[in-house]
């Protein structure tokens, strides 16, 4: 089924916020921030700025009639410095004027003085300066401490991973109106409308029922625009407020590049125990987070990787900790996998080591140690229709992994300077907002006098197609064409209090929603129809027709509706959903976080040219369970996309920070992601067939983040053809694995370990 | 960006008189694919921007059995790349110039432009105060400097960022310049200024002075060359480093050859003891071995960078193996 989204998209009709026409006499914002990662501003000379014509206001802090505050989850974050500055790109000002020039050429205009103070990038140095965004979190089961002795082999090490730019193609943006009687609307490119309507609300210190929200599409998000959307709508709602005039602001992609954080750094240290036959006994490992100078989503992102930090394997004995530590970076922010892959990379690098040092293939530890049915995790869930094992058996015969490692044995002995490597990578990924309250949502349904259909729900399509798939949930409980169904934009004044779109769980949560509000639709239609055919029994729609026994009524769907409405039957339901049987204790750190968890099992291989230290990824496929995929191309797109963004992240995508903290790589000619050239030969990823999961919508499963971590793969199969060329190198364990890396892995004159 | 005159001399004694007159404030254009860049982000500020391209004259190929080529200064690198007798008299140079950037900046960029680019170091092109932009220090030195120079550096650790430079240094070119009225050759090795020299310029124009024409002499019959150029992405990207190679041999063995490198250095790098030792060199793998094993000998690597001495050596024994 073809979304037809992405006709608007190739035809370039489609919207988003730099394309809205706004009235003649709307003004433009534009960003002054700080250019060092930490200081006192001692002054701040706005006169040369005011002079300049064009220019209507400057705002600082202090023009900010509601709370100069926009941390969601601690309040912790200004929206505009006061004294303190604490990242480099942290706003200062906002100038007004009356184009978008104007505003950029007094932003340089301005002058600021800071008394500049230690600046700290490390989070390992933000632990030793205790500086904590929240208290240490720790997730344990069975006890490690007592499991030591009875492992054969125990391995230890540190697994670094990088930030990550998020790179959506549609930058941050908001345009924000006056409306009558001091109201305001917003509009912004953001996955979570009532975050903003909150964060707005706080600063301008309007009711929340004087904003109304709306976000029609993004050019894409991917966690960037979960929380740090909220900061820009509040500059353009306050900007809008204070001149009584429409505000766009639009971030330049070096300003946003600057300006917004990415994903969490992670430096973390691992211990892995096993018994002789390779069963993992006990793992402890500490995660420190690179959170940025304000906590954002931080604390979230952390427990998920404490959640994720055994993947999919089952572990007796576990400590994890984890440390989210305050730097002057950015606030980091939520990324498609959400600590997850950060996780998952730390005991991936702990199984590749202890193999080595067992003399086996890491996919004989991977293998041996996956999940099976009613396996517990560390925080008290148990695995349910756990399909690790059925996903790793379908990848080894679907991809006849046996003769790929055989030709690849073949190649490494034929050849000198090219080197194959190859690598599994098992995935679970459990499914819900891990804070259970944000696990709701709401669906509004318009059935119009002609039979036409409107939808509104909290989800918002950010190109992952979730507006088809309600379309799909809609047309299918009320059997009528797609062309019938429109979905309006995600707007606070038709469905409130709702959750991000985030967490993989859009089409899920938002789904059920629908369909609740669909059935009760189609419940009073039918009822209609009964009463008019004079029926006793109940009738069914095929095809827009109505049918009573199988038998066409010669009633169609526009003739039922039109009788519905004439009968002065309510043709608009609002319903809402929560996920059942979740919950979570934080104190004790157990409970039931996840609705459901998804797998599947990754296969990569990679060919290094060992003098020139590149490597093509000769191919990335997957087994990949998605439950019976609710529109399978949209499904396998997203699946490929984040897949190769986590290619990205793993390999060549390397974030340069000055010492005092101001983004080096600020541009797409430093800042390098995969290209078409760089993608994967092949990249081949099929759907674990006869899967299903009752707990999801249709029987489907959510595809947004988990496909990311197949990529992981890609690093331990480069590993392994470093191996191939240099048997006796032992390597650190350090994402983003750049080609300067791979080189000196490939030459250095140390031997044992290689640090880049 | 800073307000400016556009100026469109109509000869270069008009447009090197205007440069000359303001050292300071006046700027040359051609292809405007670095300059623009430049001036958008207020690291140049110029106050006259002088297009050279309103001077007729400036952009040809012309190339004299026995003599060799000459390029103008205004000959875009899309041309370049895709003219006749450039793909069979010096393939050496269509590679290099298809090698820059993308189509749409190949069809506005220069040849002449393309060696006067300015670094594109990221603290150079960044609000930092660094020395090349006036400031006291280096950044990069002790920062951020994977892309930086691991030989010739100091009291700047930039690279060159030219790729047409390298293959013009192993081509043995040489420079036509305009000034004062009268007209110099410059061999294109001694064009470039190494930042112990001078930090604030890359390369020897004087004020006024203007590139006119690149000459390249005629290749010999039974010449060979290669370019390889190392990027981290596939296309449209700075080299990380490249290698230039212009060999005769007889049979298996070197007669003579150059070999030039850029990315390595402040400046297009060659090496003359280097390229006097490749006479007689066997071109198999032992002996080629001993040879890139002379590269970058006297290299001081930077604390990010010392993955460039093995990549320029491995590359190079690539491509004379290949040749």
């Amino acid at each position: 089924m073809e979304n037809i989204d992405l006709l608007y998209h190739a035809r370039g009709e489609s919207k988003f916020i730099d394309d809205l026409r706004l009235p003649s006499d709307a003004l433009y914002a534009a960003i002054f921030y700080s250019s060092t990662g930490h200081g006192r501003i001692l002054s701040l000379d706005l006169r040369d700025a005011l002079l300049m014509p064009g220019v209507k206001a400057i705002l600082t802090s202090k023009d900010i009639p509601g709370e100069n505050q926009i941390g969601g989850v601690i309040a912790d974050e200004t929206l505009l410095a006061e004294d303190e500055v604490h990242y480099a790109g942290q706003p200062i000002a906002l100038v007004v004027a009356e184009s978008p020039e104007c505003a950029r050429k007094a932003v340089k205009k301005i002058k600021v003085l800071f008394d500049e103070l230690p600046v700290v990038l490390d989070p390992r140095e933000a632990f030793r300066k205790g500086s904590f965004i929240i208290p240490p979190r720790i997730f344990s089961m069975g006890n490690t401490s007592l499991a030591w002795d009875n492992c054969l082999v125990i391995v230890e090490g540190r697994a670094e991973t990088g930030a990550q730019e998020h790179l959506y193609l549609e930058t941050q943006g908001s345009v924000a109106y006056p409306t009558d009687s001091g109201s305001l609307k917003v509009t912004s490119s953001t996955q979570a409308p009532t975050a903003v309507q909150r964060a707005v609300s706080r600063v301008t210190g309007l009711p929340m029922n004087k904003i109304e929200v709306e976000a029609s599409r993004l050019g894409g998000g991917f966690g960037g625009k979960e929380d740090q959307a909220n900061s820009f709508a509040a500059m353009a709602a306050l900007s809008a407020l204070k001149l009584n005039r429409p505000v766009k602001l639009v971030l330049s992609r070096q300003e946003d590049l600057r300006i917004t954080g990415k994903r969490h750094p992670y430096s973390s240290d691992f211990k892995l125990g096993l018994d002789s036959e390779g069963r993992i006994l006990a793992y402890e490992v500490t995660f420190y987070q690179n959170a940025g100078a304000s906590a954002d989503l931080s604390p979230a992102i952390l427990d998920r990787t404490l959640f994720h930090c055994t993947n999919s394997y089952f572990v007796p004995n576990v400590k994890a900790t984890a440390y989210s530590l305050r730097t002057n970076l950015p606030p980091m922010t939520a990324f498609r996998g959400f600590g997850a892959p950060q996780g998952m990379f730390a005991i991936e690098s702990a199984i590749f080591k202890a193999a080595e040092k067992m003399g086996v293939e890491p996919s004989y530890l991977q293998e041996k140690n996956l999940l099976k049915e009613g396996d517990a995790f560390p925080y008290g869930q148990s695995a349910e229709g756990c399909r690790a094992k059925e996903s790793w058996l379908a990848a080894l015969e679907t991809f006849e992994t046996g003769e790929i490692k055989n030709r690849i044995e073949k190649f490494n002995r034929e050849n000198q300077f090219f080197k194959k490597g190859f690598a599994f990578m098992p995935i679970c990924f459990g499914i819900s907002f891990t804070n259970a309250s944000m696990n709701q949502a709401g669906a509004l349904v318009h059935i119009y006098s002609d039979g036409s259909i409107g939808i509104s729900t909290a989800a918002v399509e950010m190109g992952q197609g979730v507006n088809m798939k309600l379309r799909q949930i809609a047309s299918a409980i009320f059997q009528v064409s797609l062309d019938k169904i429109k979905i309006e934009p995600a707007n606070t004044t038709r469905v409130a209090n709702t959750s991000p779109t985030a967490a993989s769980a859009a089409a899920d949560l938002n789904g059920k929603a629908l369909e609740k509000a669909c059935n009760e639709l189609l419940e009073r239609l039918l009822n209609a129809a009964a009463l008019k055919l004079k029926t006793e029994d109940k009738p069914v729609i095929i095809n827009e027709e109505i049918l009573l026994k199988e038998e066409k009524t010669g009633l169609k769907w526009e003739d039922l509706v039109k009788m519905a409405f004439d009968e002065r039957m309510d043709l608009t339901s609002h319903a809402h959903h929560i996920t059942p049987g979740i919950y979570f204790d934080k104190l004790l750190n157990q409970g039931r976080p996840f609705n459901y968890h998804v797998y599947g099992t990754g296969v990569v291989e990679v060919t290094l040219d060992c003098l020139r230290g590149t490597y093509t990824v000769d191919s990335l496929k997957a087994i990949h369970d998605s439950g019976k995929p609710l529109n399978p191309l949209i499904d396998r797109g997203q699946a490929e996309g984040a897949a190769i963004q986590g290619l990205g992240w793993l390999t060549m995508e390397e974030i340069a920070y000055a010492s005092k903290g101001p983004l080096l790589s600020d541009s797409l000619s430093a800042y390098k992601v995969p290209d078409v050239y760089f993608s994967p030969g092949e990249l081949d990823i099929r759907f674990l067939k006869a899967s299903d999961n009752p707990r999801g919508i249709f029987n489907s499963k959510a595809i947004g983040e988990p496909p990311f971590m197949y990529a992981i793969g890609v690093f331990f199969a480069l590993y392994n053809a470093i191996k191939e060329f240099r048997p006796e190198v032992r390597m650190d364990f350090t994402a983003p694995l750049t080609n300067e890396r791979l080189l000196l892995a490939l030459y250095s004159k140390e031997k044992n370990t290689v640090t880049a | 960006m800073k307000n400016f005159n556009y100026i469109q001399p109509k000869s270069l004694k008009e447009a090197s008189d205007i440069l000359k007159k303001k050292p300071h404030e006046a700027m040359l254009y051609a292809g405007g694919t670095d300059a623009l860049g430049l001036m958008k982000q207020d690291i140049i500020k110029p106050e006259e921007v002088v297009n050279l391209k309103s001077v007729p004259g400036l952009n040809y190929i012309s190339y004299t059995n026995g003599k060799g080529l000459r390029i103008g200064a205004l000959t875009e690198l899309a041309e370049i790349a895709e003219n006749p007798v450039i793909s069979e008299k010096y393939p050496i140079l269509r590679h290099a110039a298809l090698a820059v950037a993308s189509p749409q900046l190949r069809n506005l960029g220069t040849i002449a432009g393309n060696l006067c680019q300015r670094p594109r170091c990221w603290y150079y092109r960044e609000e930092f105060n660094c020395l090349r932009k006036g400031g006291d220090m280096c950044y990069a030195f002790d920062g951020q400097n994977k892309y930086h120079c691991v030989i010739g550096g100091g009291p700047c650790f930039i690279v060159h960022p030219s790729d047409l430079a390298v293959v013009l240094l192993a081509l043995d070119a040489k420079l036509t310049v305009f000034g004062d009225r009268k007209t110099r050759t410059v061999q294109l090795k001694d064009f470039f200024v190494s930042p112990g020299d001078d930090y604030q310029h890359e390369n020897n124009l004087k004020a006024g002075e203007i590139i006119t024409e690149i000459q390249i002499p005629e290749l010999p019959q039974d010449a060979k060359s290669a370019f390889v150029k190392f990027r981290e992405r596939g296309v449209w990207d700075f080299a990380v480093v490249s290698v230039g190679a212009v060999i005769r041999k007889e049979g298996s063995k070197v007669i003579s050859g150059k070999l030039a490198f850029g990315g390595v250095a402040p400046i297009p790098w060659m090496d003359e003891s280097l390229n006097a030792k490749l006479p007689g060199v066997a071109l198999s793998e032992e002996p080629v071995a001993q040879l890139v094993s002379e590269i970058l000998k006297k290299a001081e690597p930077l604390s990010k960078n010392a993955y460039k001495v093995p990549l320029v050596r491995n590359l190079t024994k690539r491509l004379l193996l290949e040749l």
